[in-house]
């Protein structure tokens, strides 16, 4: 039989490694760093940029998981409780038990997944809307963290982490373990999101979540998953926030939901669900260190930085919607 | 679908005759208010048990209960702002009450501590600015169809960082801001200091919202546009100006919080709204808990304030029965579990009722 | 009266005579009843589909079409009666059990995910894998195959399905129902949101899945279509099967008989019409692009005129541009005499202008509130007190008034509307447009899915409104509830006005109207269309 044109339009190839989002935020961060380097001598330099990389990093692992649970139409604000959890836990654990590197690790990522499934389990079983779940969980790990501080900062922790940390220890060449751990861990999500299957199916219940439910798609499974993988990247972003040791105060972690949500939301990943890739997220995260970076170096004011974030997230949605509104007038 | 797939439905099967323990519970638990007051009173009575049994550090009494009052008043008025907008339905919400009540209360704190401008014209400064922050976040969920969780949260980043500069990070504790503690100060009923703002602030808010959502055209149209947009545009009410209206509410009563924080406080405080967790989450909270139902169209001002007497009695109470900073941190569990049971039991209502 | 000649069928099997071998029945459903939302929905319907031939379902809405196509796909389960598939009874209830029968179902709405892409959405839930990871060259393999088999671009394959338009969508989703071999292909209304390029390569389609041995039912309003693609046709009426014929024995006319019945008794007390009053709604080469366009017309005040058209013809635009919902963007709208522009629902109501909208569910009704809510929501500027106040009495006394007045079978006006039936739901909303007496009422499908009870009495209270003088625009796809109203009837086609009947019209005519064309473009449907008009002429 005889192949029918159906219409004349112009083909676009779906999936491309590259959205048109990723590539303006591409630009926007060159000429940002563009013209960073040539109104502040010591922008592009090793130390500043690694200094970047090393405050980039927790945002971007986290904003990885994030980037899923928000396709999926959810969200996850107790991601900066769930960290200060992870991150006494494990703190005190390698002061007073002198645990090493990879067990620190293990039990980081232990704790995280705990955590991170609470939530799974009760947006998915408990037909309760995310936002108020983590509002309440936010709360919760909070109190969690403050009954492990015991009352107190945890000092004095020896620089096992520092592999992971910002210092030289943490270094190949030249580029900080822990950027490089978050570039590593976005792109095997990016590869899930894109090639598996079940990575696939996010996106569906972002779009239609009951249709998906009815053609096979295990929507409950794939719910619990989003958050519980968030979990194990929280308690991933603990370990490299202990980096070289020091000590940690109780309020750690404090606004990093925030700050996460952030670089998803920049990143164009829409926040109806349905919608958005970890390249957008990391390029997100990477804008909100630079502008924090900018900030600090230009000497203004370090409140200026919650000024610009709040004018990106509007700028990116703008966009985005823009983009939304010219394609339903195909 | 073949258009006749609207089948005619059955009426609900009627009730039977003679009520019985069980549709006694069930109306109950359905009737939030009456829900909510049982709460109390069981929680209180727990909390009295508590006192007289020698287990907390200080009395659990009336005077303590109305001394509680205080931060009563600032949490009940963001939570009946957080009515109106999550009613306005379409995911609505506002993350950045904390940070309007920051910035508001500094440019408060500007205008009555420093150019020493009389109280009137000062209060009627910070009650337009409110206005103007919500109609902020009214333009962008309203007319730009932002999602209101971005909406407001790119506004809490911006008003939160204005408000700290605007004072290089600091608070101003002037002489007229001192004095003004004075309006907040307790008025003495029947041998218990309450705190005066209860009646200059509280009282005639919640009336004032009251009377808005229950009996004023506005608050029909509200509910109308939360219960069903499609068919609120279909007859013929302007979907957007409504909810522009939610928001730009919420902004107003945020003022009103500035003030009286400020007010509270002898002082106006850049992170007024915004230290710790901010203001916002247990505004939030309290509304749930008194009933708004996340998908919009559903919530009582009643429930809304019974909510809030009920947290922070709870927390009260919380403060006394753990000593030292653990009793502030206990605060938090009750905040986070309170939260989590409400929502999973307003889902179960929900379904029940037969809403999706 | 004289045979009408038999309409062409252009199915390629036939050849005039008999098949040399019976093809096997795939699908036998017997004695099947089921009560539906308080109706009796079917009434011990029979009905079978052979392997390779297209199965005609046809019905007026309420005639039973879904109910039964739910009871096959496995949505429902009938009250009695034997569903058998292959020789096997199947249980009902049961949507999967139904597809591994081999009985997939396509809806009027494409429901794929937007974001996914077409090889994707045909393999959602049952992707084929390499290990953990998508076998993506192989399912492409399979969907070229696929869209080659039904004769598609292959180029599809890859394409986000938000990019498609809606009518490839639509095919997109009968790709998607036969990638999983079916042996039963259920098509609801599948040509409704084509255009007509479309609908050819759909006919192409179903023909090749003929030649398949798919049994194909094929659900449609649009009897002219029919004629081209149906071997056999089935007729529900009031849920019974009334006919089931080879499509070469019957004529369209004969279909439509069927479907409707009897003419209803008598035409309905007539109402004054003042003769030569300035028309209320007076509207002129009206149009929206994609929707509808030059459309004029007017109607005078106590008159009741129809605009009557099949799915995707048009009418809905049309009604909504009324109301400011989806304005037009040519042409001019006139109010007694007075251009008016309708931008918004606000400024039609402010000049007069009513509408029922035609979807109660999700357009009319606020559920969980009450009646009187439900009611006064349009109309708080009229129960003010001092301006600023509800008089809430005064709202309660309306509704009440109204429950009264037109029969709405309520406790109270304090119930949810939500506890109420279809059709005292859509008297609710009804009650709502006529608060206010309006100049000009537009109605769009104003009984759907509404019992035969309350139909008539909205019938009524639409009448009774025209008596007092309102205007009333009844815009329907009902032609027995459109012929009953209506003092004209304006037939709409392809987004034009292509006919006006007066009182007392045949139904064939105004079937035939709706479903003749006179676009001149060459067309598969042309040699149909044009027996049909000549069907028409040699009445």
């Amino acid at each position: 039989m005889s192949a029918i044109a159906t219409t004349a339009r112009p083909r676009r190839v779906t999936a491309r490694a590259i959205e048109g989002q990723e590539l303006v935020l591409l630009g926007v961060l060159a000429v940002l760093w563009l013209v960073l380097s040539f109104s502040v001598d010591t922008f592009f330099t090793a130390s500043t940029l690694q200094n970047l990389m090393v405050a980039v990093a927790p945002v971007a692992i986290v904003g990885v998981g994030m980037t899923a649970i928000i396709v999926t139409g959810g969200i996850d604000v107790s991601v900066g409780s769930a960290v200060a959890v992870a991150m006494v836990i494990v703190g005190k654990l390698v002061r007073d038990s002198g645990l090493e590197l990879l067990p620190a690790i293990a039990v980081a990522v232990a704790v995280g997944a705990v955590l991170g499934l609470l939530n799974g389990v009760l947006v998915a079983y408990g037909r309760v809307h995310p936002i108020i779940v983590t509002f309440a969980t936010l709360n919760l790990y909070r109190w969690l963290a403050f009954q492990i501080f015991g009352g107190e900062e945890v000092n004095n922790i020896p620089g096992t982490l520092a592999a992971l940390g910002g210092g030289g220890e943490g270094r190949s060449l030249g580029i900080p373990n822990a950027f490089l751990l978050a570039v590593v861990l976005a792109a095997l999500m990016w590869a899930y999101m894109r090639y598996s299957p079940t990575g696939r199916h996010l996106y569906a219940i972002g779009n239609d979540a009951h249709a998906a439910r009815l053609q096979g798609v295990r929507v409950t499974r794939r719910l619990v998953s989003v958050y519980l993988i968030t979990g194990v990247l929280v308690g991933l972003a603990a370990v490299v926030l202990i980096g070289g040791g020091g000590r940690i105060g109780q309020s750690v972690g404090t606004g990093l939901e925030l700050q996460v949500i952030a670089a998803v939301v920049i990143g164009g990943t829409s926040i109806l669900g349905g919608r958005g890739t970890v390249l957008g997220t990391v390029l997100g995260a990477l804008l909100v260190g630079t502008v924090s970076a900018a900030v600090t170096l230009l000497g203004w004011p370090s409140e200026l930085t919650a000024l610009f974030i709040g004018v990106f997230i509007l700028v990116a949605v703008g966009v985005d919607l823009l983009r939304q509104r010219r394609r339903q007038a195909l | 679908m073949t258009t006749d797939t609207q089948a005619p439905e059955t009426q609900a099967p009627a009730r039977a005759g003679r009520p019985s323990i069980g549709s006694l519970l069930r109306s109950v638990l359905e009737d939030r208010v009456a829900l909510l007051i049982i709460l109390l009173v069981v929680m209180l009575a727990w909390f009295f048990a508590l006192s007289s049994g020698g287990y907390l550090v200080a009395p659990y009494d009336l005077s303590y209960l109305a001394s509680a009052l205080e931060s009563m008043v600032p949490l009940a008025i963001l939570g009946l702002a957080q009515l109106l907008v999550i009613v306005s339905g379409r995911g609505g919400i506002d993350l950045s009450v904390g940070a309007m009540v920051s910035l508001v209360g500094m440019l408060f704190g500007f205008a009555y501590g420093m150019w020493e401008w009389p109280f009137l014209p000062a209060l009627l400064l910070a009650l337009a600015a409110g206005v103007v922050l919500g109609a902020v976040n009214g333009l962008l969920v309203a007319y730009l169809r932002v999602p209101a969780l971005i909406a407001t949260l790119a506004t809490y980043y911006a008003y939160s960082s204005l408000a700290l500069i605007s004072n290089d990070n600091a608070p101003i504790s002037t002489r007229p801001l001192q004095d003004l503690n004075s309006i907040t100060r307790a008025v003495d009923l029947g041998g218990v200091a309450i705190p005066r703002q209860v009646f200059t602030f509280l009282l005639p808010v919640a009336v004032l919202i009251w009377l808005l959502v229950n009996r004023a055209p506005y608050g029909r149209r509200l509910y109308a546009v939360g219960t069903n947009e499609v068919a609120a545009r279909y007859a013929s009410l302007d979907v957007a100006w409504v909810r522009f209206g939610a928001y730009t509410l919420s902004g107003l009563l945020s003022a009103v919080v500035a003030v009286v924080t400020a007010a509270q406080f002898a002082s106006a405080r850049p992170d007024a709204g915004t230290v710790g967790n901010g203001m916002a989450l247990p505004a939030i909270t309290i509304a749930v808990l008194g009933g708004v139902a996340i998908a919009g169209g559903v919530g009582r001002v009643g429930g809304v304030l019974i909510a809030a007497l009920l947290i922070v009695w709870l927390n009260a109470g919380i403060l006394l029965y753990f000593e030292g900073a653990q009793g502030s941190q206990y605060q938090l569990f009750a905040l986070g579990a309170v939260l989590l049971v409400s929502a999973l039991f307003n889902a179960l209502v929900l379904r029940r009722r037969g809403g999706t | 009266m004289a045979t009408s000649p038999p309409v062409a069928t252009g199915s390629g099997n036939a050849q005039g005579g008999e098949a040399v071998t019976e093809p096997e029945t795939l699908l036998r459903l017997t004695g099947i009843r089921k009560r539906y939302g308080g109706v009796q929905a079917l009434r011990g319907v029979d009905f079978d589909v052979r392997s390779g031939e297209v199965h005609a379902l046809v019905g007026e809405n309420g005639a039973g079409k879904s109910t039964l196509i739910k009871i096959i796909s496995g949505a429902e389960t009938a009250d009695q009666g034997t569903v058998e598939m292959d020789g096997q009874r199947l249980g009902g209830g049961n949507t999967s059990a139904a597809l591994d029968a081999g009985i997939a179902t396509v809806y009027q709405e494409p429901q794929l995910f937007g974001e996914l892409s077409v090889a994707e959405n045909i393999f959602i839930g049952r992707e084929l894998t390499k290990g953990v990871l998508v076998d993506r060259a192989t399912q492409r393999a399979k969907v070229d195959e696929l869209l080659d088999r039904l004769g598609l671009d292959r180029t599809l394959a890859d394409v986000r399905v938000a990019d498609i338009p809606v009518g490839e969508q639509q095919l997109v989703s009968i790709a998607k129902a036969f990638s999983h071999d079916p042996k039963i292909l259920i098509l609801d209304e599948p040509s409704a949101i084509l255009t007509d390029r479309e609908i050819d390569t759909l006919f192409e389609v179903v023909k090749g899945l003929r030649e398949h041995g798919v049994g194909i039912i094929y659900i449609s309003h649009r009897l002219d279509e029919l004629s081209v693609i149906a071997d056999r046709v089935t007729v529900l009426r009031d849920g019974e099967k009334v006919a089931a014929h080879p499509m070469r024995e019957v004529t369209i006319r004969k279909i439509v008989e069927l479907m409707v019945g009897h003419v209803p008794g008598g035409p309905p007390a007539g109402h004054t019409l003042a003769a030569d009053a300035e028309p209320a709604l007076e509207v002129s080469g009206l149009g929206r692009r994609g929707r509808f366009q030059d459309v004029s017309f007017a109607v005078r005040p106590s008159e009741v005129v129809a605009v009557y058209g099949l799915i995707g013809s048009g009418t809905g635009p049309l009604a909504r541009a009324l109301y400011g919902i989806d304005p037009a963007d040519t042409g001019t709208i006139k109010l007694n005499g007075e251009p008016v522009s309708l931008p918004t629902p606000q400024a039609a109501a402010r000049t007069g202008i009513a509408l029922l909208p035609g979807n109660r569910k999700a357009q009319g009704v606020f559920a969980i509130k009450s009646i009187a809510f439900n009611i006064s929501v349009a109309h708080l500027h009229l129960l003010r007190k001092l301006r600023i106040w509800v008089d809430r009495r005064r709202e309660q006394e309306v509704a009440t008034d109204f429950i009264k007045r037109i029969a709405i079978k309520a406790p109270g006006p304090q119930t949810p509307v939500n506890a109420l039936s279809g059709g005292n739901q859509q008297k609710v909303v009804l009650a709502r447009q006529l608060v206010e007496r309006p100049g000009v009422l537009v109605l769009e499908e104003p009984t759907q899915g509404v019992d035969v009870g309350a139909k008539e009495e909205i019938h009524k209270q639409i009448l009774a409104l025209a008596d007092q003088g309102t205007a009333v625009l009844v815009v329907s796809s009902d032609l027995l509830e459109v012929l009953e109203l209506a003092d004209r009837v304006l037939v709409v086609r392809a987004g034009s006005i292509v006919a006006e009947f007066g009182r007392g019209a045949s139904q064939a005519d105004v079937l035939a109207a709706a479903a003749g064309d006179d676009s001149g473009e060459a067309h598969v449907l042309d040699a149909a269309r044009a027996a049909v008009a000549q069907e028409v002429e040699t009445r």
